[in-house]
């Protein structure tokens, strides 16, 4: 009986003394500050990437720099970071609490230079702010519209790829210098953008492997963006704002879109799932002689703006492929959905409005019964409001207003196109009046 | 009669010093050529003074030119060599399961890995092995025909499934911006070459092509019955795996960074036999060679023609079939066929 | 003499086959020896070379070539030793003949190795053994069936083999071409090759040989002496139809009537 008593205390003690040491661990040190968790740095990691995940904030890597340095000094098995941008694999990294963030992030050393948080968390250095940015890949006219938020973007992007009309029509009313930026041809490859020049190269995070890595290559250096949903439009702005040297534009951007999408969210929150209209967005195209139907994929930014708008998108689960889903009539009838809204690229929607009303078939159809068939509205031809443009924020407007009318009575699309143009792109009334409102097409005058 | 073996050896060699000096004035042009301002030809003088031009060069064209020649050599190795051992002309590299098997482990790799370094060259090289391992085991469960009947069945077999499980993968691809990687990979191309990725499959590439050069002459036996190698001393079916091995092991290392490239390896070993001659030992190192110039012209082509990057294996299949063509409907100078 | 080749107790079935081709397969060939094996078809005659090639390995039962096992000998032991010149073979890749012929080098010439100067030499000197060096920049396939044939006999005979094996040389020829294989075949057996010949035509065996083996469903009827062997009444028993023998000027003719 003793021998039982003796050994459950030295099992006990044992336990203790295992256990002890990571206790001890977890009591806060007063300033040194402790580790929420210790990270090895993978190859291919970026600082900034390790901050989104951990901090939920890719700009809050210099509270992981601090961090740790100072854990660095009481033990070398943590990493010397001189510079965030070179990160070693096998590093040793201190990820403080999120309590600690706001403090340590006071405590950074200020930067000599420029230092940019890209979308996939890349932390470029520059000297001195880039003067020659160069906008390059695939549908650049989006990427393009968010660049020239901020007046520098007048001076300082010099080349772009592509030159398509409605880009140089829009662009030439945003900047007047157009004839000085040079467009470049599509799918120009590394060695023709790096004839233009540039301090710096941005490009969606898509084109890493492809245009990316071969431009770091010859040394030009690169920021990558995504703007594809409302999150990486915030983040990616104050990216922006980094290279442009103006945060307080992006911030000013920011709030102007928060404003807004909180006007909306707030009015639908308190709907119930019954209460929320069924609805369709289908971009309808024409090929050859045949029409197509399709339904954007579940993650893309019109699935994203109908439920904001208060909607319950019908095309969530069939939509399964990566891009722009085919559907027929059949799909479109068994979904019947309260409200339609028809996105056409190429041709005018409120046209291809018209084709469907007097379809026999579609007259057969819920939304078209009760007039609730619209077009999505465009400007500048293939400028739908449903793309992630900065115009999508006037597509969401939009899109809650038609959904609930009621809710939104006193939202008046037509004057916040207005403020849209002149406070984001600085344009006067009278040419917003002269030159965008009379081809916006699917607003109602 | 021995004379005339001679003179026929002088030919042979004679051939091989034009290609070289053919091959080595091709990459010192495509060492100057590009779309840097514009398709054209960088001066040396420009090329002295501009730093970034510099860069250029050393950074993504000498890689790239290397590359291609490496690819060339590599397919039209490995074509000859398999043609030899399969006893048939119409043979090609990736028939086995390689090029398919690739096609599929890059098309999974630009899925689920994105930008991870290395990850689609990784997979590729997987499959493609994995794909010659499958065509291998299904061929031994066979119930008919000669060893060669039964490897080229199951060889469709597997790349048809392969090829199946890559047309699954592009239709839930985002269209944006995974499906054009895909397709292009599965189209060749080689813009992505950097001197990291030509350093790594040196060392899977550069032994195959040793050993089939080394056998090259041995080729020529095993592209006999079984009767006969075995009568005259080989051990066919080992020696065979062997010289397979080499090839899938030459075919894999290029096709893993370039992506799926075809006619090369059909094409350029036919037309080696046709100006040396059917002796392996001749026509393997005049395939090597034009292997190289071939390739090699294709890739300048595709990236200097127009501002996009038109997919090597376009241009391969189209300049590979018009050479092909043009080579059937000529007649054959070497040989004197009797009255 | 000694048996260069010897058979004993030889058993074989290919595999998943229900019958045997050889059930106790006793032969033994002299050293030096023109011998002629004759057998209607399907009794094995080819089987027979490849069993004393080593291609094929018996079930039971021992194979020696000059006097040593079978099975002792490496492959490139044995293909220094033996050459098998096959009827005709399908060849996938347009040679010459001096490309083809110098095959035969290969048992000589290292897996990663290239033929010699001295190889080629001996190729050459192949071909003008047997006749036929002036085609030797021709393609193999622009040659005549008998020249061909001659060809295949010159690769053999590059292997420098002691023993020449023959499986059905003259049966796709004409008579000269045929006369022509015979005498080439003859000279090699007189300089000291044994030579051993299957065949299905009575008469060319007849010319040659000076050791005979008849064999049906996989058994030695007779082996010996070819007068001796050359009888109506073992022939008849070999072909299962009645033969008739005559002598005409030193040659034995042998035929099977017909009604």
């Amino acid at each position: 009986m003793q021998l039982r008593v003796l050994l459950s205390v030295l099992l006990m003690g044992v336990f203790l003394i295992i256990l002890a040491p990571r206790t001890i661990q977890a009591v806060p040190l007063g300033q040194d500050g402790t580790c929420a968790t210790e990270y090895i740095v993978q190859p291919g990691d970026h600082l900034g990437a390790i901050a989104q995940k951990y901090l939920e904030d890719r700009q809050a890597y210099p509270a992981i720099v601090v961090a740790t340095q100072r854990q660095h000094a009481r033990d070398t098995s943590f990493a010397q970071i001189d510079d965030p941008g070179q990160l070693a694999a096998g590093w040793k990294l201190c990820i403080p609490p999120l309590a600690d963030v706001p403090q340590l992030m006071a405590a950074a050393a200020p930067v000599a230079g420029i230092e940019v948080v890209d979308a996939l968390g890349r932390i470029v250095r520059f000297a001195e702010l880039p003067q020659r940015i160069v906008l390059a890949g695939k549908a650049v006219r989006l990427t393009a519209d968010t660049l020239y938020l901020f007046p520098e973007a007048r001076e300082r992007v010099v080349a772009l790829e592509g030159r398509s009309p409605e880009m140089v029509e829009f662009l030439s009313l945003v900047n007047p210098n157009l004839a000085q930026v040079q467009f470049l041809e599509r799918n120009a490859g590394p060695e023709q953008i790096v004839a233009s020049r540039p301090d710096v190269v941005v490009l969606k995070s898509y084109l890493a492997d492809k245009l990316g890595a071969p431009l770091m290559a010859i040394g030009i250096p690169v920021v990558y963006v995504d703007l594809e949903t409302p999150e990486q439009f915030f983040d990616d702005l104050v990216t922006l704002g980094q290279l442009f040297g103006n945060p307080q534009r992006a911030a000013a951007v920011n709030t102007f879109f928060r404003e807004r999408i909180a006007t909306v969210t707030q009015a639908v929150q308190d709907l119930a799932e019954e209460q929320k209209p069924s609805v369709l967005i289908l971009q309808y195209s024409v090929q050859g002689e045949q029409i197509a139907f399709s339904v954007p994929p579940a993650t893309w930014i019109q699935t994203t703006m109908a439920e904001m708008a208060g909607g319950r998108p019908v095309w969530r689960e069939a939509a399964q492929g990566g891009g722009w889903n085919i559907v027929n009539l059949e799909q479109i009838a068994s979904w019947d959905p309260d409200v339609i809204c028809v996105v056409s690229y190429f041709s005018d929607p409120e046209a291809a409005v018209e084709t469907l009303r007097a379809d026999e078939r579609w007259q057969a159809l819920k939304a078209v019964r009760s007039d609730r068939l619209f077009a999505f509205p465009t400007d500048f031809l293939t400028y739908s409001w449903d793309q992630p443009d900065p115009r999508w924020i006037l597509g969401l407007m939009w899109l809650a207003k038609t959904l609930h009318p009621d809710r939104f009575s006193a939202l008046d699309i037509r004057a916040e196109t207005y403020v849209f143009f002149e406070q984001l792109y600085g344009l006067d009334r009278a040419t917003v009046e002269e030159k965008i409102i009379p081809i916006v097409r699917g607003v109602a005058r | 009669m021995s004379a005339t073996y001679h003179d026929y050896n002088h030919r042979t060699a004679r051939q091989l010093r034009y290609l070289a000096v053919g091959l080595l004035g091709l990459l010192l042009l495509s060492v100057l050529w590009g779309r840097y301002s514009g398709a054209s030809l960088l001066s040396p003088a420009e090329l002295w003074h501009d730093p970034l031009a510099q860069r250029l060069v050393m950074t993504l064209r000498l890689p790239r030119v290397l590359m291609a020649c490496l690819l060339g050599m590599g397919l039209a190795a490995s074509g000859s060599t398999l043609q030899m051992i399969f006893r048939n002309p119409l043979v090609e590299p990736g028939f086995l399961g390689v090029s398919q098997g690739a096609a599929f482990g890059a098309a999974c790799a630009i899925m689920v890995f994105g930008t991870v370094p290395f990850a689609v060259q990784g997979l590729a090289l997987f499959f493609a092995g994995l794909g010659v391992v499958l065509s291998y085991w299904l061929a031994r469960h066979i119930r008919f025909g000669g060893w060669v009947l039964r490897l080229v069945l199951s060889g469709i077999a597997i790349s048809a499934l392969f090829a199946s499980g890559v047309g699954v993968l592009k239709y839930v691809a985002d269209p944006l911006t995974q499906l054009p990687e895909i397709v292009f990979w599965m189209l060749g191309g080689l813009y992505a070459i950097t001197w990291s990725k030509l350093l790594s499959i040196l060392p899977l590439a550069v032994p195959s092509l040793a050993v089939i050069l080394f056998m090259r002459w041995r080729l020529n036996l095993l592209s006999m019955g079984e009767q006969t190698a075995f009568s005259l001393g080989a051990a066919p079916t080992r020696e065979r795996a062997i010289a397979l091995a080499a090839a899938v092991g030459a075919t894999a290392a290029v096709v893993s960074v370039s992506g799926v490239v075809g006619w090369v390896g059909l094409i350029v070993p036919h037309m080696a036999r046709r100006i040396a001659g059917s002796d392996a030992q001749k026509s393997l190192p005049v395939a090597l060679l034009m292997g190289g110039i071939f390739a090699l012209g294709c890739d300048n082509v595709a990236r200097t023609l127009l501002a996009g990057e038109i997919p090597l294996g376009t241009l391969t299949s189209l300049f590979g079939a018009g050479l092909f063509i043009l080579l059937m409907t000529t007649a054959n100078p070497w040989l004197r066929s009797a009255a | 003499m000694d048996a260069i080749i010897a058979l004993e107790d030889v058993h074989f079935a290919y595999r998943g086959a229900s019958q045997h081709v050889f059930d106790d397969l006793d032969l033994s060939i002299p050293d030096g020896a023109f011998a002629v094996i004759l057998g209607p078809n399907g009794t094995g005659k080819t089987t027979l070379l490849h069993l004393i090639l080593g291609y094929r390995r018996p079930q039971h039962g021992k194979v020696y070539i000059a006097g040593t096992l079978q099975e002792r000998y490496t492959r490139r032991e044995m293909s220094r030793l033996a050459g098998l010149v096959p009827q005709d073979e399908a060849v996938a890749f347009d040679f010459s003949v001096l490309d083809y012929t110098l095959l035969g080098r290969a048992p000589y010439i290292g897996p990663l190795d290239m033929p010699t100067e001295n190889d080629v030499q001996i190729a050459i000197k192949a071909l003008e053994t047997v006749g036929v060096a002036h085609l030797g920049m021709r393609s193999l396939a622009s040659l005549s069936g008998g020249e061909r044939q001659l060809v295949i006999i010159a690769r053999a005979l590059a292997q420098q083999p002691r023993i020449l094996l023959l499986d059905e040389p003259t049966a796709h020829l004409d008579l000269s071409n045929r006369n022509r294989v015979l005498h080439v075949l003859r000279t090699l057996n007189q300089h000291g090759t044994t030579v051993v010949m299957t065949t299905h035509d009575p008469v060319a065996a007849a010319a040659v040989a000076n050791f005979a083996v008849l064999m049906r469903d996989g058994k030695v009827i007779e082996a010996g002496q070819p007068e001796e062997v050359f009888t109506a009444e073992k022939l008849s028993a070999t072909y299962g139809v009645p033969v008739r023998v005559l002598r005409l000027e030193e040659q034995i003719l042998a035929f099977n009537p017909l009604h």
